[in-house]
């Protein structure tokens, strides 16, 4: 272990097979956190040029395979910036729920895969979940059994179950059948009952002390959970349009990052994702997701990032129950699109990926041909945010031996789900002595 | 297109077509649809897969035997064909949590896909551990040059496709011969023994 006076360097390098994907530098020296730098893997700069001269219509499937845990996430933020630029509205009717429909299901897929086998092994003291499954089978079969009911909405309602291909600008190729939702709700009622059960067992794992600093920013609707729309707005009084979202976010380079750091215009570093869309939101929960929350003893605001396996559970219950709640009310549409006539505009579409805001923009001419496109990714977003949290969790926990101290980092870059959340299991420590 | 619940064989391409080399397995899984009729006789099923992993384990529960087809990272020329048995033994990859000097692997498969939720091994580890395991597994991987976005799968990767799909093919045969033998070494926790003998009865490929 080192001296308060060495300097410690803590790192993580991701494997050469995949450089510059996503790495971790800490450097203490006198006792102090001098440096914390997070690199971060961005596969949207590389769509964004590769998006310019294609059909406005191409964006849903092209930008579905950015990331293959939330692609509808890119599918939905994409068509409603799309039908924002061609002056079309989709924000009630069967079109708009069997969006909301999906997305439930993208967000039981990747809140399970990430409560239950990629976060759950830090707080029970495992490096990974295969170790983790060993002694702890029936919570891996919990996330399994959890991901499948996702995947089941997934595979209907998108067409098949990764990078959805039933999603167009206007709304889907096909609306499923009721009776094929219908099949649907016997899985999505156990997933609710595990989803309950998974708050309370969450709220007994040990946390960490950790208060998030930053600005908090979410979507808000009237009435309901922000996930496919919304005005943007922060716990420190920011109320904007997607359309607005450049004026207020700046997008900075960092030398040691190919990622763009987003900050708040005059204000600094925010934080968007389940802690920000709960304490933002909380009063717009489903009942049942209320409940589960105050059974799990969490309050109205949480304000410990540890704490996100909680208030990601309780949005597994928001998730399975809302899905219920719509497979119940569904009417088949007349037609499964409305028609989208392309002009010369720019569009904005917001939405709540699994980890946060994603902010599209794009500009198309007359004939629908993509001009320009900006996408802004959530990890992009809370890059500043999570090297925060990295600086105060190894300032207060600089007793730890270099080993804990290091797993303790990766528990508090995983707090975030970033897209680097297996990245981190690469941290490599080293221990420079003045 | 045989069903995978109703296949003996399940055979699935895993990978991502916009990761350059990373898009082989997806490639050969195209070329396979094509040269398997996929209905009966034929009781081998042809699937894709892109995302994380461990999304695989639901995939692979419906079928006795599966052969998995992924790129890899090994050190060998580019377009190296390797075969592995992984219901047998895990894939040969150096754990991801191994202690200063012991992160190099030996074998690494897919690319970004790996960001997420671990590699294909630790999928495959997962479903051993909760004795989801197929009670065959094989694991065809193919050794890639590039994993840039936006780059098409490359020439020496591209050029061994007809070989990598020629030995898939005659491995998923074997298997449907044998799918019979399996019961006697299943870990899967189903009576898969008794379909799989009824459909190789039923099917006239032997």
């Amino acid at each position: 272990m080192s001296e308060p006076e060495s300097t410690r360097t803590i790192r993580t390098d991701y494997l050469a097979r995949v450089e510059g994907e996503g790495a971790m530098y800490v450097r203490v020296h006198g006792g102090a956190v001098r440096d914390v730098k997070l690199r971060i893997y961005e596969p949207p700069r590389f769509f964004e040029a590769f998006l310019r001269g294609r059909a406005f219509t191409e964006v849903p499937d092209i930008t579905a395979r950015i990331c293959g845990i939330c692609p509808v996430a890119y599918q939905m933020s994409s068509v409603r910036a799309m039908e924002d630029a061609c002056g079309v509205v989709i924000d009630e009717g069967p079109i708009r729920e069997l969006r909301r429909l999906l997305y439930c299901g993208e967000w039981i897929e990747s809140h399970s895969l990430h409560v239950y086998l990629l976060h759950a092994p830090d707080f029970l003291g495992y490096p990974g979940f295969v170790q983790m499954a060993r002694d702890h089978p029936r919570l891996a079969e919990q996330g399994l059994q959890m991901k499948k009911a996702g995947n089941a909405l997934m595979t209907l309602i998108g067409g098949r179950e990764v990078h959805p291909i039933n999603v167009r600008v206007g709304g889907f190729y096909r609306a499923p059948r009721r009776s094929e939702l219908r099949a649907l709700r016997e899985p999505l009622q156990r997933a609710r009952q595990t989803a309950q059960e998974t708050t309370t067992w969450a709220a007994g794992l040990s946390f960490p002390d950790l208060v998030a600093e930053p600005e908090l920013v979410a979507l808000r609707e009237p009435g309901r959970y922000p996930i496919d729309a919304g005005r943007i707005v922060s716990d420190r009084g920011l109320h904007v349009d997607p359309r607005g979202f450049g004026e207020h976010f700046v997008e900075e380079h960092v030398e040691h990052s190919t990622a763009l750091r987003s900050r708040l215009r005059d204000r600094g570093t925010y934080l968007t994702g389940p802690l920000a869309r709960y304490n933002l939101n909380f009063a717009a929960l489903r009942p049942a997701a209320q409940e589960a929350a105050r059974d799990a003893g969490l309050g109205p605001r949480c304000d410990n990032p540890f704490q996100s396996i909680i208030v990601r559970a309780v949005e597994l219950v928001q998730a399975t129950d809302e899905a219920l709640a719509i497979i119940d009310a569904y009417e088949e549409p007349d037609r499964p699109a409305v028609p989208v006539t392309p002009r010369r505009a720019t569009g904005y579409g917001a939405t709540e990926a699994p980890r946060g805001l994603l902010w599209h923009a794009y500009a198309i001419d007359e004939n629908g041909t993509i001009l320009d496109a900006r996408i802004v990714p959530p990890t992009a977003q809370n890059q500043l945010a999570i090297e925060e949290d990295l600086r105060a969790v190894v300032q207060r926990h600089l007793s730890l031996p270099d080993a804990e101290l290091t797993l303790r980092c990766e528990q508090a870059i995983r707090n975030h789900d970033p897209c680097i959340s297996c990245a981190t299991h690469f941290l490599q420590l080293t221990v420079d002595r003045d | 297109m045989t069903d995978p619940a109703a296949a003996l064989v399940h055979i699935i391409g895993v990978g991502n077509e916009l990761r350059g080399d990373d898009g082989i397995g997806l490639e050969a899984v195209r070329r396979i649809r094509a040269a398997v009729p996929g209905t009966p006789p034929e009781p081998i099923a042809v699937s894709a897969r892109c995302g994380d992993p461990v999304g695989l384990i639901d995939m692979w529960s419906r079928a006795p035997a599966v052969v998995l087809v992924d790129a890899m990272r090994s050190g060998e020329p580019p377009g190296t064909i390797r075969r592995f048995d992984a219901g047998r033994d895990p894939l040969p990859v150096v754990s991801r949590h191994s202690g200063a000097g012991t992160d190099r692997l030996p074998v690494a498969f897919g690319a970004a896909a790996s960001t997420h939720a671990g590699g294909l091994e630790a999928a495959i580890e997962l479903a051993r551990v909760l004795g989801r395991l197929p009670p065959r597994l094989i694991v065809y991987g193919v050794e890639g040059r590039s994993f840039e976005p936006g780059m098409a799968v490359s020439d020496p990767v591209r050029a061994a496709l007809a070989s990598l799909v020629r030995q898939v093919i005659a491995e998923a045969r074997r298997l449907v011969l044998t799918a019979a033998a399996v019961p006697r070494q299943a870990t899967l926790r189903r009576p898969v023994g008794t379909r799989a003998s009824r459909m190789l009865r039923n099917s006239r490929v032997a």
